[in-house]
């Protein structure tokens, strides 16, 4: 039987990343860890195959750094005992096509250091592979996962920007004897 | 309050008119008032478009069949959820929608304009807030000159045509204030009419016999005003050839509609209408208001909670609709009650309340219009207030609101009833009780000043 972890439990994991795992990716000749090698170690480790030949090829030279760290975050993350009772196929198809445009909105050490940021990778990763924390419903983690989404939240706070000009330029405009002047032509009620 | 002042330029009013010779004829008549003011239609080509598709759809359109909603609605709160930040949390469901009131819209007018709206389009008026406390409203072009197809809709029922056209002035706006803005106009939408606004008081105008001369040489195929105003022209007895008069503002009785009628040969139109949507009813007889909009929907709510009432039962007049994008209204309550019938499948409202004419009386005996007693208040930032006439022609005052002093009240009521006017004041801060935000009563009547 397959056991999914809480949500803490996977908060308290990845807040538990090593510094390894947050070393500079290599990237144009600079950096420390090859993250393409680790991706490929840690596939192994899911697939149970640790003599497999190379599967994964990151292009590491179109991602971002942001991108790379938090893919050897991911890594890190991965390496909770639960990714190894389920089937790894996801991993290559979802999972590292969809973190570049997070991983330009959020620091990288976030993801570690700060607990809401953890939570959402955290249900990020689950919600990925398909799995609902322990304890919730579907419903309660999709909601959840919402309120900690960095993507949505960018899109409320660009939008409140949004309508605050909008707002603004309205606001503006009822200052303006022009429109004051011609609203009066049939004006007696 | 932001008082209008003339800012455009000629052909910035009237960009489709090329010839402004009668405008010019108008305002340089030598019985011509002098006139304060200037304002236009600004109808562009595209504008005028809307305005007459509008006129096609407005003569095509059917009401709903009682007990029914308009076929236009479903489409109309669609669009409303999906474009206007106020509506934008709305449930699907009419019948679930929150009712809207004055008081919400007042404090922030721009939650309610349609993303779809161009700024610059927009158009501010400032009611003086006769019936509730000042408010701008916002519309457009297209909006503010849809308020003559829908008169053209009431006149059309019984057959009278505007003729419009170079050389005509169409409509005639009289007013009978201490102050108002006055001004020659044109109509883009009647190919070039003239459009008047004119003040009767004596101090408008050069000679004492120019606005009877002005009037007759002008000879308005229209002419509103309010029914204190349509009294005082009737006075002066202009020889003038009006297709019809069209009175709003308050409730026009019968005895001076039949002396209206009967002095200048036509027909007596009462319109029942609000700045926040304009015209929505039209009265030929005392008491019964013909709905004229399809396209603005009516129901009537409960006072207190937002349930619809039974046909016939009396509550709040609530509108929904209309054609403005910066004020689409939901469920508006107009603060104005009566009961909604289907007469011959037309729904009509009956016991309309609210717009009960006021008498109030000067000093000298002069009437005064609460118009002007709501526009010199504007000057106070007042959260309402309610003015009362004794018989004895005293005035007693209540009013709430902030920074506003006794003596500040007296100045103003001595300028407007007379130095010798006696008034009893009060002034309460805030905590206003709910209802009416303006209220006028008197106990003069009509026969006290329809001699």
């Amino acid at each position: 039987m397959i056991i999914v972890p809480t949500i803490s439990e996977m908060i308290h994991h990845i807040k538990r990343c090593p510094p390894e795992f947050l070393a500079p990716p290599l990237l144009r000749g600079r950096g420390e860890i090859h993250t393409e090698s680790l991706v490929n170690d840690i596939f192994r480790m899911l697939s149970g195959n640790p003599a497999a030949p190379k599967r994964i090829e990151l292009s590491t030279e179109k991602r971002s750094k942001a991108e790379l760290s938090l893919i050897q975050i991911c890594c890190w993350a991965l390496s909770h005992p639960f990714f190894r009772q389920i089937d790894s196929g996801w991993l290559n198809d979802v999972f590292w096509s969809q973190l570049a445009a997070i991983a330009a909105l959020v620091k990288p050490e976030l993801w570690v250091t700060d607990e809401e940021r953890s939570e959402e990778l955290a249900r990020m990763i689950l919600k990925c592979c398909g799995y609902v924390p322990a304890g919730e419903t579907p419903e309660e983690a999709l909601d959840r996962f919402d309120s900690v989404n960095t993507v949505k939240r960018m899109k409320v706070i660009e939008e409140t920007r949004a309508a605050n000009e909008r707002a603004q330029a309205i606001r503006r405009q009822m200052a303006e004897q022009r429109a004051r002047e011609a609203a009066n032509v049939y004006g007696r009620e | 309050m932001m008082k209008p002042v003339a800012a455009l330029s000629d052909s910035e009013r009237f960009p489709l008119i090329d010839d402004l010779g009668f405008l010019k004829e108008l305002r340089q008549d030598s019985s011509a008032p002098m006139f304060n003011f200037g304002s236009g239609d600004r109808l562009t080509s595209e504008k005028l478009a809307q305005v007459n598709d509008y006129a096609t759809r407005a003569r095509a359109q059917q009401f709903w069949q009682k007990g029914t909603q308009p076929d236009w609605l479903p489409a109309f709160l669609e669009w409303c959820r999906a474009t206007v930040p106020a509506y934008r949390s709305y449930q699907p469901g009419f019948l679930q929608m929150p009712s809207l009131r004055r008081e919400q819209i007042a404090s922030a007018q721009w939650q309610y304009v349609s993303d779809e709206c161009i700024a610059d389009d927009m158009l501010v008026y400032n009611t003086s807030g006769s019936t509730g406390a000042a408010m701008d409203v916002l519309f457009d072009a297209v909006s503010q000159a849809a308020w003559i197809v829908q008169l053209e809709a009431i006149l059309a029922a019984d057959g009278i045509r505007l003729e419009g056209g170079p050389g005509r002035v169409s409509i005639c706006l009289v007013c009978n204030q201490e102050s108002t803005l006055t001004y020659a106009s044109l109509s883009t939408y009647l190919r070039g009419a003239g459009i008047l606004k004119i003040n009767l008081n004596p101090a408008d105008w050069r000679e004492p016999q120019d606005c009877v001369c002005y009037l007759e040489k002008h000879d308005p195929e229209v002419l509103t005003g309010d029914p204190f105003t349509f009294l005082a022209l009737a006075e002066k007895a202009p020889a003038i050839h009006p297709k019809a008069l069209v009175s709003s503002a308050m409730t026009l009785h019968d005895g001076l509609r039949q002396r209206l009628a009967s002095q200048f040969k036509c027909p007596v139109y009462d319109i029942y209408s609000l700045t926040e949507c304009r015209m929505i009813a039209v009265a030929r007889e005392s008491g019964v208001y013909r709905l004229i909009r399809p396209d603005l929907y009516v129901e009537i709510l409960h006072p207190d909670k937002d349930e619809v009432l039974r046909e016939g039962e009396r509550g709040e007049i609530a509108i929904t609709g209309g054609i403005n994008p910066f004020l689409p209204l939901i469920r508006y309550r107009t603060g104005d009650y009566g009961c909604l019938r289907h007469d011959n499948d037309l729904p009509c409202l009956h016991d309309l309340s609210g717009r009960a004419p006021v008498m109030l009386v000067a000093a000298d005996g002069r009437f005064i219009n609460n118009v002007d007693v709501s526009r010199a208040l504007c000057e106070f930032a007042l959260a309402g207030f309610s003015l009362h006439q004794r018989k004895d022609r005293t005035l007693e005052f209540a009013a709430w609101g902030e920074d506003v002093s006794e003596a500040d009240i007296r100045r103003v009521f001595a300028k407007l009833f007379g130095p010798s006017v006696v008034c009893k004041i009060e002034i309460m801060g805030a905590g206003m009780p709910e209802g009416k935000k303006v209220q006028y009563s008197s106990e003069f009547s009509e026969t006290d000043v329809c001699r």
